[in-house]
């Protein structure tokens, strides 16, 4: 699903972000990666959903080569990938169910399918019935289930959640977590960046460790170590 | 069966850029009505542009096409010597007609001309004798032939029975060159302001246009998450542009018309006998004020829009 071979990322005059970046996960996989602040994990996103090219080494992610993707075939990429970040980017005067259905809409989606799909997927997310609320009209961890739910609006193959529970309580952080666990038994592959020792910890799935722009661990059912 | 698909899709899209170009026209409102009344203002002042163009044009046209000149006849030239005058007359180049009037058609004519100015009326009145003479009008084909044919008529032949001033000759030249001078120069002027508000609607729409990125900011960065083209991310921005260009050029076909019966009497008396019907002449060249209108407007809208795009939008 994602393969990163010798990546790394420089940015001007002489900031090393990432520095030879190895890694590959398979379709399907639940990947935590973690690392402290600064030491390239958001970069590395950033790298995955082509919103920056990496100064040296090639990515390919759902077949697509995205190393040199071109300006114009980004928009189609990304519609194969859902992204989650911890600002959780809804419309303020939108409900929840236009929010999920927006990012049909602005992808020419036709009305019907509109309807099914957000429906669909406002059910896997447990908010059928908040549907019709705006976001200010519901608790952080709810905002953060739309946001989940307008990411599979698309049924992509892969999930990039970028600190998805920052901004949410333990009860809250337990309720996406599951989520993304429930939307990766359905065969969806997830790569969930966090620094939450206990969420990683309680996942015990594969866990990529990252320090000063490099990967220091991989272990398929690790642990937070730093 | 995938051609139904796409152009289904296409369809679907377009009536969603058009969707949102309206949100973000009724977004801001007042910027809105801002914009177009600078545009309306930069086509007004094109159309005065225009407008004058062809108002002197046909001034220019018309005094041309008068080429009727009088030469007096000198007092003692008999009759004989009159029609003999004017059989010779006639094959000269450039002339296309010769016609005698007395001295008495020289006064009705005259007098015609001042009948609503009793002062001069009654001033003839008090003469005993005409103090007009018997003269020749000539037709000329053009103003440019006048120098050709006043080196004609200084022949012996011809001198010796007229009072030939120069003066005549060279007047209605002068008048001309004159009159281009003037409408080069208010062309000109007129050039520099239709510029100027050219330029200032390009920064107000320009100015719109980026708040209306701002405002969108968030919705744009969702769409560029979720994989919105490009071209319908830009797509609302230039319709927004077009909206209006459009308005623009609605109002200012529905405020044109009474703004010339305004003006209208001010250039009847300004152009006296050389004026013309602008709302005839306006209907008869729609398609070409309006066309450059429409073509000026939109050019504004996309120059700007995509000036603040490229800045503002980074896709």
């Amino acid at each position: 699903m994602i393969e990163l071979k010798n990546v790394s990322k420089f940015y001007k005059p002489d900031v090393s972000a990432l520095k030879n970046i190895n890694l590959k996960i398979e379709a399907g996989e639940f990947v935590s990666m973690v690392g402290q602040s600064g030491t390239g994990k958001t970069t590395l996103i950033k790298l995955i959903i082509a919103e920056e090219n990496p100064t040296t080494g090639q990515i390919i992610v759902g077949g697509w080569n995205i190393t040199d993707i071109k300006n114009y075939e980004i928009p189609y990429f990304r519609r194969q990938i859902g992204v989650v970040f911890q600002d959780f980017k809804l419309l303020k005067r939108k409900t929840a169910f236009e929010n999920v259905a927006f990012a049909l809409e602005v992808c020419g989606v036709s009305n019907e399918k509109i309807d099914r799909n957000v429906n669909q997927v406002l059910k896997l997310v447990n908010l059928e019935k908040k549907a019709g609320r705006y976001p200010h009209q519901l608790s952080g961890g709810e905002q953060q289930r739309v946001v989940i739910a307008r990411s599979l609006a698309h049924q992509p193959k892969l999930i990039v959640a970028d600190e998805p529970t920052g901004n949410l309580d333990s009860l809250n952080t337990r309720e996406i977590i599951d989520l993304l666990v429930k939307i990766n038994n359905l065969g969806t592959t997830v790569l969930l960046v966090t620094h939450n020792r206990e969420v990683v910890n309680s996942l015990n799935k594969r866990v990529v460790s990252i320090d000063q722009g490099q990967i220091i661990s991989d272990q398929d059912h690790g642990k937070y170590i730093l | 069966m995938a051609n139904i698909f796409y152009n289904k899709k296409m369809l679907i899209n377009f009536t969603r850029i058009i969707k949102f170009g309206w949100q973000n026209f009724f977004r801001n409102i007042w910027l809105s009505i801002v914009t177009i009344i600078i545009i309306i203002l930069t086509l007004i002042s094109i159309t005065g542009l225009l407008i004058f163009n062809i108002l002197t044009d046909n001034t220019l046209e018309a005094i041309k096409n008068k080429t009727d000149i009088y030469i007096d006849i000198k007092s003692e030239t008999t009759t004989d010597e009159i029609n003999q005058l004017v059989n010779s007359l006639s094959p000269v180049p450039h002339i296309k007609q010769v016609k005698y009037v007395s001295a008495d058609e020289n006064l009705q004519i005259f007098l015609n001309t001042y009948a609503n100015n009793s002062l001069v009326s009654e001033a003839v009145k008090t003469l005993e004798n005409n103090p007009f003479k018997a003269s020749l009008l000539l037709k000329v084909d053009e103003i440019e032939s006048f120098p050709i044919i006043l080196e004609a008529l200084s022949d012996e032949k011809y001198a010796n029975f007229l009072e030939i001033n120069s003066d005549d000759f060279t007047q209605a030249k002068n008048l001309v060159t004159k009159i281009s001078e003037y409408s080069q120069k208010i062309k000109k002027a007129g050039f520099i302001i239709s510029l100027f508000f050219v330029l200032v609607a390009i920064l107000i729409v320009f100015n719109a246009i980026q708040i209306s990125i701002y405002d969108r900011r968030e919705e744009i960065s969702i769409m560029r998450l979720v994989g919105a083209a490009n071209y319908f991310i830009k797509g609302p921005f230039y319709f927004e542009g077009i909206i209006y260009s459009f308005i623009s050029m609605i109002i200012l076909l529905i405020i044109i018309y009474p703004l010339i019966l305004f003006v209208q009497p001010y250039l009847n008396s300004f152009f006296s006998e050389y004026s013309t019907n602008l709302i005839s002449q306006v209907n008869e060249n729609f398609l070409k004020i309006f066309g450059i209108e429409l073509i000026v407007a939109i050019t504004i809208n996309i120059v700007s829009t995509s000036i603040a795009m490229k800045k503002y939008l980074r896709i």
